[in-house]
């Protein structure tokens, strides 16, 4: 997929349900997944389904390709050059790399947040209301009324309104790095996203403000399906309903948190989570 | 029996050896001389200045010369206002920023978001050796190509004119606008980008919305440089522009700025010592300040505006 421009054409298709979704049916599902970076093949023939509204954890070594999957969820990987995907990202029954997809549209759709807080240098308020703002969704009349109520319930959902409410025309800058980083979800949620995909969240947090965020992505399982990328197993295992493990590029094993890393089936997945090796 | 050392002399290895010692002191010592030979210059330059242009202001007065509206130190009787030649000068400047700085802009946003890495490869050297040529070669080309041009599409275009020489200065300051916002550009962090990228912006809103903002102190330098050069532009604008210190506002006619007339000072027959020589030092100095103010603005704003942004 090398794809330089992910501006939109006037043309492209919004993504459409092609599928009735039912509530079975996954929120996200790769078929046969093989992602390269120029010769370098990061990912091996993934394929994996994402059932709604659960929180999934991927986990594996450094380099075990999580990261570069996530990253293929909302197209974020067009970005660099001379990268190509090859199977389908099914999101609703549509490949999110056909031709006719436009890739603003699905990160419109499928929010993310990174490993590293990174509000825009814009008062909290603005922050969360230049989503919507960009995205043409907020209504002709009573726009400040409108985006009022959305980022007091933005903030409230990411557990951050009574920290900032009197101070919503600070930048966001000012905020500490694990307020910075609710910040950044409650960003991600203003949008409405099906689906939120979390690099490391709290790679860059200290023990207390990864503690509000784990308890955060408590309050939204069911709400958001959230699939987070994490290098602490302890965090998959506090978190997660199911988890992925993830080596050399490959899906080892899939399945309920509890049952993979009490009973694990392949002998990698003990080996990794027993801290034999990663 | 071992020899015992006496009391208080050093070990034979441990002495400091004299001709190391020298070495060393000389190199720290040349690379000082290295470092202070340019603050030498430019207090020498200070001196000179100011005190030649104390001189001139024994004669004439500093309101007449900041106020005065005609600019005519050779003729009889004299005048010394030199409000012509700072408006002068603000004609390149406001024209050549029209000029050099949306290109500029325009050029530094395709260059950090747009270009592919061989776009990027080709564009970046241009520019350099568009910043290489000399300026009276684009004196020369501004008169031979630009005002032939303006004169066959405008009306009433001077043979000497400002709107040329603001053409070419612009276009001289072109590649120092580009490459210092590409500079600035290229410092905002990705993670910015893709955060914005991951809202569903587009790269239209990415640049306009989210780069320009988090650049604005690298971009906002690179404007109060592109001035400071426009006003210190001597040659291209000297022959260019022409010679008729005169107070107007339309650039199709013939302006000196305060470089040009310098040039043509310098170059001519005043007598060393006399008033009509000192007032070189006068505009000189005046040249002087302003590039110097600009300079430590450019400082200010990058440092005030970065520190908002960190």
């Amino acid at each position: 997929m090398v794809s330089q421009s992910p501006s939109p054409s006037p043309t492209a298709a919004p993504v459409r349900p092609q599928a009735a979704p039912t509530p079975d049916s996954p929120a996200l599902s790769c078929e046969n997944v093989n992602f390269f970076y120029g010769e370098t093949q990061a990912i091996q023939n993934v394929t994996i389904d994402v059932p709604r509204g659960k929180v999934i954890a991927f986990i594996g070594p450094s380099g075990c390709g999580k990261s570069t999957l996530l990253r293929c969820f909302n197209r974020m990987n067009d970005f660099i050059p001379d990268s190509r995907l090859e199977g389908r990202i099914l999101f609703h029954g549509q490949d999110l790399y056909a031709r006719e997809v436009d890739p603003v549209q699905v990160r419109r759709r499928i929010g993310m947040v990174f490993q590293k807080p990174n509000p825009f240098p814009k008062s909290i308020y603005d922050n969360i209301a230049w989503g919507p703002l960009i995205n043409g969704l907020v209504p002709r009349s009573g726009r400040r009324a409108w985006l009022d109520a959305l980022v007091e319930r933005c903030l409230r959902g990411a557990a951050l309104w009574d920290e900032v409410k009197d101070r919503l025309g600070e930048s966001g800058l000012a905020l500490s790095g694990g307020q910075q980083q609710r910040l950044c979800i409650a960003r991600a949620m203003a949008l409405e996203p099906e689906i939120i995909l979390m690099d490391e969240p709290c790679s860059a947090l200290d023990p207390r403000s990864t503690q509000r965020v784990e308890d955060l992505i408590d309050e939204l399982r069911g709400h958001y399906t959230i699939i987070i990328v994490t290098h602490n197993m302890q965090q998959a295992a506090r978190v997660s309903d199911l988890t992925a493990f993830y080596y050399l590029g490959e899906l080892v094993e899939y399945g309920p948190t509890d049952e993979l890393f009490q009973r694990p089936r392949e002998p990698r997945t003990e080996a990794y989570i027993t801290g034999r090796f990663g | 029996m071992s020899e015992l050392h006496e009391v208080g002399t050093i070990g034979p290895g441990l002495r400091r050896r004299r001709g190391r010692f020298l070495g060393e002191e000389g190199i720290r010592l040349g690379l000082a001389a290295a470092a202070g030979v340019a603050i030498v210059i430019t207090l020498g330059i200070a001196i000179t200045l100011i005190s030649e242009a104390l001189r001139f202001f024994a004669h004439v007065g500093l309101a007449e010369f900041l106020f005065g509206r005609k600019w005519a130190p050779t003729f009889k009787p004299p005048a010394f206002g030199v409000l012509p030649l700072v408006a002068g000068t603000l004609h390149i400047v406001v024209g050549s920023c029209l000029i050099a700085v949306p290109l500029g802009l325009g050029a530094a946003l395709w260059l950090s978001e747009y270009a592919s890495d061989r776009g990027r490869a080709i564009i970046k050297p241009t520019l350099e050796v568009l910043a290489g040529i000399p300026s009276v070669v684009f004196g020369y080309f501004a008169i031979n190509a630009i005002t032939p041009l303006l004169r066959k599409i405008m009306p009433g275009v001077d043979v000497f004119n400002s709107l040329s020489a603001s053409v070419v200065v612009g276009v001289m300051v072109l590649p120092l606008v580009a490459s210092l916002c590409d500079d600035a550009f290229r410092a905002v962090p990705r993670a910015l980008r893709e955060g914005a990228y991951a809202l569903g912006a587009t790269k239209r809103e990415v640049c306009i919305q989210v780069l320009i903002p988090a650049a604005l102190s690298g971009v906002l330098a690179a404007v109060v440089l592109a001035v400071s050069r426009a006003v210190g532009e001597t040659m291209a604008v000297a022959l260019a522009a022409g010679n008729l210190a005169q107070l107007t506002l339309d650039p199709r006619q013939s302006i000196q700025t305060m470089t040009g007339f310098i040039v043509q000072i310098s170059a001519g027959d005043v007598a060393h010592g006399s008033v009509e020589y000192q007032t070189l030092f006068a505009v000189g100095l005046l040249l002087f300040l302003i590039t110097l103010a600009m300079n430590l603005i450019a400082n200010y704003i990058f440092r005030k505006f970065r520190e908002e942004y960190e």
